[in-house]
């Protein structure tokens, strides 16, 4: 191999391509402080994998079934983890395909515009699947998060500058779970309709959509934090 | 004869998940008894704070009824709480952002530090408390939690390429926090 291996590449020594990890391996054989840097990825992260902050207190599992005796519950984020493990690595062809064919269908489900919302159905379809989109216009001094026919959304609107916040649910959106956590509003379990945001001019804020940063108010305009696919579709500023 | 394999799960957590999701505290509280470390662990790593730590955990067994009707018996249960974990545990620091750091060193597992090894825990902690966040999580997920780059991507909102460049940096600024010389 040309050169040393990074640091990087020596602490996912094990993940590795097998061809890169043969030739790093061989390396390694051969040069003492690639060795040593070895030793100190293994031995940094044994002693960050120390720090557990021990037990939790006696009385906490109590603190758990008293809850849940009371009625609490939460909407716990699963999406993703209940993603079924993947292969690590495809072969680079494979890979790019799949990631084309993702994109292509990713493109088609998140981001078809929900404020033209006539999808041209298949014409032999077999089973017909309602539109899914989710979009985020302005109106007037507020934003809304429209979701059409989605799986279940959550929506996060977090506040930096401890104004008030106004977060009102329209059509199948007003059966959601509202609840404040922090300082910000957390609304989960949306299937579909509009979520109509008043954020006062002024204030930094954060909107998340399924946990992801969607918008940032600067405190007089609206910034997307997406990519470009969608960003033709948003109008930014928040009625100045 | 007969099968026993019918009768008694695979594995131990089996029934007790079956039974959590019909809300059984017994149940509840056999998996907790499991996993509760392991879930308290990964969000004190995340948090640095024990008691905002004990807030996600109590919320992911508050949770975990409901919750596991999304779980696939073909993961394991321990990673898919322990992402559960992670993802609860972000949402809350970035709702509260608030620059915590550790709190407290005393319930720390008792091992000894050999004194030939190269660096010693506390000096770790130190310096993992002085990175960057941005770095931090993703030195955190990827090498003391175990998440894949493309996982970290999901859950912190970034690309795998992304997580993979921040975790390079991350090793290149604990190398240099904690005094150890550049890479040949």
């Amino acid at each position: 191999m040309n050169g040393h291996p990074t640091i990087a590449e020596l602490a996912g020594l094990e993940e590795l391509s097998r061809r890169r990890r043969t030739a790093t391996r061989d390396h390694l054989a051969d040069c003492p402080s690639c060795r040593r840097e070895l030793a100190f990825t293994r031995e940094v992260r044994d002693r960050a994998r120390e720090a557990s902050g021990g037990i939790p207190a006696p009385e906490t599992l109590a603190r758990i079934l008293a809850r849940r005796a009371a009625g609490d519950r939460v909407i716990l984020p699963t999406d993703l983890a209940a993603a079924a493990p993947r292969p690590r690595r495809y072969p680079a062809i494979a890979a790019a395909v799949l990631l084309l064919a993702a994109a292509a269908v990713a493109a088609q489900l998140v981001f078809r515009n929900v404020r033209d919302p006539a999808p041209t159905p298949p014409p032999a379809a077999p089973e017909h699947r309602p539109p899914v989109g989710i979009s985020i216009v302005p109106n007037g001094a507020a934003a809304d998060v429209r979701i059409l026919g989605a799986a279940t959304i959550q929506v996060e609107v977090v506040l930096h500058d401890g104004a008030e916040l106004s977060v009102r649910g329209h059509g199948a959106a007003a059966e959601a779970r509202f609840r404040t956590a922090g300082n910000g509003i957390t609304v989960s379990e949306v299937r579909g309709g509009v979520i109509e945001l008043r954020i006062p001019r002024g204030v930094t804020s954060r909107l998340f959509v399924n946990e992801r940063l969607e918008l940032t108010a600067d405190g007089r305009s609206l910034r997307i934090e997406r990519s470009g696919a969608v960003r033709d579709r948003v109008v930014l500023d928040l009625g100045n | 004869m007969t099968d026993q394999s019918h009768r008694h799960p695979a594995h131990p957590a089996a029934d007790l998940v079956r039974r959590a999701r019909t809300g059984s505290p017994e149940a509840l509280a056999g998996l907790y008894a499991l996993y509760a470390n392991q879930i308290f662990g990964t969000a004190y790593r995340i948090l640095r704070n024990r008691a905002d730590a004990e807030d996600v955990l109590q919320d992911v067994f508050v949770g975990l009824p409901e919750a596991l009707a999304n779980y696939r018996e073909q993961g394991k249960l321990d990673a898919w709480l322990r992402r559960v974990a992670a993802r609860t545990a972000l949402m809350r620091q970035r709702r509260e952002r608030s620059g915590p750091s550790f709190d407290d060193g005393v319930d720390l597992p008792v091992r000894e530090v050999a004194d030939a090894g190269i660096v010693e825990r506390l000096a770790v902690a130190d310096a993992l408390g002085r990175m960057p966040e941005h770095l931090r999580q993703v030195f955190l997920l990827k090498e003391v939690e175990g998440f894949t780059h493309d996982e970290i991507g999901s859950l912190l909102g970034i690309s795998a390429g992304a997580s993979g460049v921040r975790l390079h940096r991350a090793w290149i600024l604990i190398r240099s926090l904690l005094g150890i010389g550049d890479q040949p």
